[in-house]
């Protein structure tokens, strides 16, 4: 069933709720399984909806600000939790130990800054192999 | 790089909208390139010139070939100036 895009929008909020009311109901029980199954059944109502969109939605031009937007995610990311990450580093000491915090911080940017590498390599050879 | 999508949409009497959907875009999109915030793609300024039927470089104008006709036209004025005949 094709939707349109106010249409698509109101009911991705309500899966989003759903999926959030269910993620919720699952830490407060305790019930281990339920918040990844919410997030899961959650993410994929959310992709179905998105199939189902009759208008365009997507295009070079939202690829192109995608993209622009999750670099400028990734470079502030990581510049403010290097600065974070310094600045506990500075002032941890006896009575004020957060070594665990900074190792935390530096395990997320060295995974970041290795993710980043490792896809750049990855698209630039996918990219290259079509052309002769 | 100037454009004249504006110029065409307006012949054709489309809105964004309906241009948008001709092309398989976002509104969006159109807005920008438009606006000449945003170059499209060689694809999508293919599918633009056969929509409007005209060639690509009808649409798309590239800044050096905007400054080579301005020249040229100053080129012109100039050498039109310097042949007026005398009042």
């Amino acid at each position: 069933m094709l939707m349109k895009s106010g249409h698509a929008t109101i009911v991705g909020i309500i899966v989003l709720a759903g999926m959030v009311a269910g993620i919720m109901y699952g830490v407060k029980t305790g019930n281990a399984a339920i918040p990844p199954a919410a997030f899961l059944a959650g993410a994929f109502l959310l992709l179905l909806i998105k199939r189902s969109v009759s208008t365009v939605i997507e295009d070079e031009f939202t690829r192109l600000v995608e993209q622009k937007a999750a670099t400028m995610t990734l470079n502030v990311t990581s510049f403010a939790f290097t600065v974070i990450g310094l600045i506990l580093i500075t002032i941890s000491g006896p009575g004020n130990d957060y070594y665990m915090a900074v190792y935390a911080i530096a395990a997320m940017l060295i995974t970041l800054s290795a993710l980043y590498a490792a896809t750049s390599i990855w698209y630039s050879r996918h990219l290259r192999a079509g052309s002769p | 790089m100037k454009n004249k999508v504006r110029i065409f949409r307006a012949v054709y009497r489309l809105t964004q909208e309906e241009l948008a959907e001709k092309l398989g875009v976002t509104r969006h999109a159109i807005i920008a390139i438009e606006n000449e915030h945003y170059d499209p793609s060689l694809g999508l300024a293919f599918k633009m010139s056969d929509l409007f039927g005209v060639p690509i470089d009808a649409i798309f104008i590239h800044r050096k070939e905007l400054e080579t006709l301005k020249e040229d036209d100053a080129a012109g004025m100039a050498e039109n100036g310097s042949h007026r005949e005398p009042d």
